[in-house]
């Protein structure tokens, strides 16, 4: 079998923020939370997953984990690595297509946010050269992404 | 799995922008090009896909497709949707490893753009909370961005 199954219980932590595993996890039964800084007086939860896959970054690139994922309730996990991959895939080849939709979910919804991010700088940009006063609309999504910068900077 | 070669003549659009289909294709003869506002004034040529895998985006449900790919000569594609990827992926799984490793680099690189964005607007914001005067640079910088993505 080219997939580790493992338990975990409520509040078991399953990855750390900042280790540098090199396997993903698919998600068989239960619910993890996805934490900025967890444990932290900044803890940030980002998201709430309970199927497919997380942490699919560490079997596909060698940067550290950005996220704490714990588990929410009792959670199984199929533990991923990367000699194992394409076993895995081959013994399971109907769960490349949802990994694949996965990955071209999250690269559209970050598309997105950079779009909006970058609408915002325009938009400062602009007020900045006009030396106008700035609605609340734009010191609304100013303080936004400022906050997303601060919990992001590991 | 007899690989299903879609053949289109010059000219054929292989799929529209602004509509969604959840599958890809990779070419199997021939060229593609890929175009924003394809017959519109504003037509603009993206690129020419002469090999390789084009449209994996479709697979976004969220997406609706951003450009239009139409066939520039007599072009044979091979459709690879839900219903045959485990079988592609058996026969090329080089071919969707490349594929996932070109995802995942685009998703770490997309997310570094979205962080160093952030990062801008945490530096003014800073500034302006101080009441300080705005570093040119930063502004310079603001530009560069803005413009690397236009």
């Amino acid at each position: 079998m080219a997939d580790k199954l493992i338990d975990y219980k409520k509040g078991d932590i399953i990855s750390k923020q900042g280790s540098y595993e090199l396997w993903m996890y698919e998600i068989l039964s239960g619910t993890v939370g996805i934490y900025q800084n967890y444990g932290e007086s900044d803890e940030k939860k980002i998201a709430e997953v309970n199927d497919n896959y997380v942490g699919e970054m560490g079997l596909i690139s060698s940067m550290p984990r950005n996220a704490t994922i714990v588990a929410m309730d009792d959670v199984l996990v199929a533990q991923i690595e990367e000699q194992t991959f394409v076993e895995y895939f081959r013994e399971h080849p109907d769960k490349i297509y949802s990994l694949i939709c996965c990955l071209a979910d999250r690269l559209a919804s970050i598309d997105t946010e950079v779009q909006s991010v970058s609408n915002t700088i325009k938009d400062m940009i602009a007020v900045e050269e006009k030396n106008e006063e700035k609605n609340g609309a734009l010191v609304n999504a100013m303080k936004k992404f400022s906050s997303i910068f601060k919990s992001r900077s590991v | 799995m007899e690989e299903n070669v879609k053949e289109y003549k010059k000219g054929e659009i292989i799929f529209e922008e602004g509509t969604q289909q959840s599958k890809m294709y990779e070419v199997a003869y021939g060229k593609v090009g890929i175009y924003k506002d394809y017959g519109k004034a504003s037509e603009v040529k993206l690129a020419d896909i002469n090999k390789g895998y084009f449209g994996e985006m479709g697979f976004a449900r969220s997406l609706k497709r951003n450009a239009t790919a139409v066939a520039l000569e007599d072009t044979g594609v091979i459709e690879i949707d839900e219903k045959v990827m485990s079988d592609y992926f058996e026969k090329e799984s080089i071919k969707v490893d490349i594929l996932l490793q070109d995802l995942s680099k685009r998703v770490r690189e997309a997310d570094r753009k979205y962080v160093r964005a952030c990062g801008l607007v945490d530096q003014y914001l800073t500034a302006d909370s101080k009441g300080a005067v705005q570093d040119p640079e930063l502004i310079a910088e603001m530009k560069n961005f803005v413009s690397g993505l236009a």
